[in-house]
């Protein structure tokens, strides 16, 4: 017993180091999701709080940009406004009763803290699940997608930026509805990759993309962005089209997070005939 | 005695909040991203117990996870600055060891540029911030998937943490000769 105190003693050093290194490390590989969320929702807010502080003073110096940048979508909006037939229309009053009538509405956010030069880059934003949002809701900014939400605590969401290798969405070429996914490589903040687009149809430099709908975060028609360069596979069966994304991630200041009425419905559904 | 506890501890809350506040936002291009606050531990005095120097470490290391850019702007897990630092600090010893001036380390001295020069502080200074930005951005980008890539960061980072590490250090005592 004795020796076995003094030996503690002497390797003291060694043994706090190697406690806390398995603390420190556990965290890092933590793959219980569950205590880790609890964490992120207490963090997460006293976080927001800080990024708050920060960004409304540093927001004070963009107010021009930002105000162009919201004419632009504006004048965007009430286009398509106009140009978009009622929906409505032609339905029965019963449909109209249980159903809002649309499937998606737009929550307004304000970008509180953003990371672009890292390998998994996320966003964290001023609304949480008191103001609506929830897992897995995409999140667009004033010129194309931005993301997908993460976590949620009262007052805060974090989102994994399209800047994130662990991002990956369904986006198809406006011109001819071929749909494939789109990844970050991870080079630069400007630059994705569309995969599985097949290597027989046509594709041109220019191109636009958008998100296909066939997930419940975006809806159809999303802007995405422009196709910089065509590539193929090695194999040939399919093209790897680097995408310059429309949305620029270095100012990007307010958001809408995208709320899906009908995605608990789809999503329960499609669970059963995937059983 | 209480004195330098005081600076020691004020010291500590500085660098973290000149770490998550001011270096986390600059970013100077898609690879460097500066760790000034392993200076901390760099600069402790010699006779540091260990334990006092491991808990330094991880509170430090912790500090700068939890603030805003640890958790989310940061991509990385938490943990990963504790992991790193509480590295470094349990080498700092062994290193010193591997470092030392050929009269040895007079008592009551700290390892800075005023006591041993800027040459010797550089090398000790590289070796420390080396071990750390290699863990923390190895830890970072766990699956190893573009090797040369994080070393490339890890290089250009440590480049900068170095650089201002150095400038600090000018600043403390206006270029020691």
């Amino acid at each position: 017993m004795q020796n076995l105190l003094r030996l503690i003693i002497r390797f003291s050093f060694q043994i706090i180091f190697v406690i806390l290194e398995i603390f420190a490390l556990s965290m890092v590989f933590k793959r219980n999701p569950l205590p880790h969320a609890r964490f992120f929702e207490i963090t997460q807010d006293v976080n927001g709080f800080f990024a708050t502080q920060t960004n409304h003073f540093a927001r004070f110096f963009h107010l021009s940009d930002e105000n162009s940048v919201l004419v632009t979508e504006n004048a965007r909006l009430r286009n398509e406004l106009a140009r978009r037939p009622l929906k409505s229309a032609g339905k029965d009053s019963v449909s109209t009763l249980s159903q809002p009538g649309y499937v998606y509405d737009y929550i307004a956010a304000q970008v509180v803290n953003n990371s672009i030069n890292k390998q998994n880059n996320y966003i964290t934003l001023d609304v949480g699940y008191r103001q609506g949002v929830r897992p897995d809701m995409g999140v667009v900014g004033p010129e194309g997608i931005v993301g997908i939400v993460r976590n949620v605590s009262a007052n805060f969401s974090t989102v994994i930026s399209v800047l994130n290798s662990k991002f990956k969405g369904s986006v198809k070429l406006a011109s001819t509805n071929y749909f494939g996914t789109l990844i970050w490589p991870g080079h630069s903040y400007q630059e994705a990759v569309l995969t599985e687009i097949p290597g027989h149809i046509n594709v041109y430099v220019g191109d636009t993309l958008i998100t296909s709908g066939l997930t419940s975060a975006f809806p159809d028609g999303e802007r995405v962005g422009f196709v910089k360069e065509v590539n193929h596979t090695p194999s040939g069966t399919f093209y790897e089209l680097k995408v310059t994304l429309s949305q620029d991630f270095k100012k990007l200041t307010r958001v809408y997070v995208i709320r899906n009425f009908n995605k608990t419905e789809q999503e329960k559904l499609e669970l059963q005939t995937y059983d | 005695m209480i004195d330098q506890l005081n600076r020691y501890v004020f010291r500590f809350f500085l660098v973290i909040l000149f770490q998550v506040l001011i270096l986390n936002n600059i970013q100077f291009s898609g690879y460097i991203n500066p760790y000034f606050y392993i200076w901390y531990i760099m600069v402790l005095p010699f006779d540091t117990p260990g334990w006092a120097l491991l808990l330094c470490a991880f509170f430090l290391g912790f500090g700068v996870d939890v603030f805003p850019q640890g958790i989310s702007g940061n991509g990385s897990s938490l943990g990963t600055h504790t992991a790193a630092t509480l590295l470094i600090a349990f080498m700092r010893p062994t290193i010193l060891r591997w470092i030392n001036p050929r009269d040895d380390y007079e008592p009551g001295t700290f390892p800075d540029t005023k006591n041993y020069g800027i040459l010797w502080f550089i090398s000790y200074a590289l070796i420390m911030i080396g071990i750390h930005h290699f863990t923390l951005f190895f830890l970072e980008d766990l699956s190893l998937r573009d090797f040369l890539r994080t070393l490339l960061r890890v290089f250009m980072s440590g480049i900068f943490t170095l650089i201002i590490v150095l400038l600090w250090e000018g600043i403390r005592f206006r270029i020691p000769r």
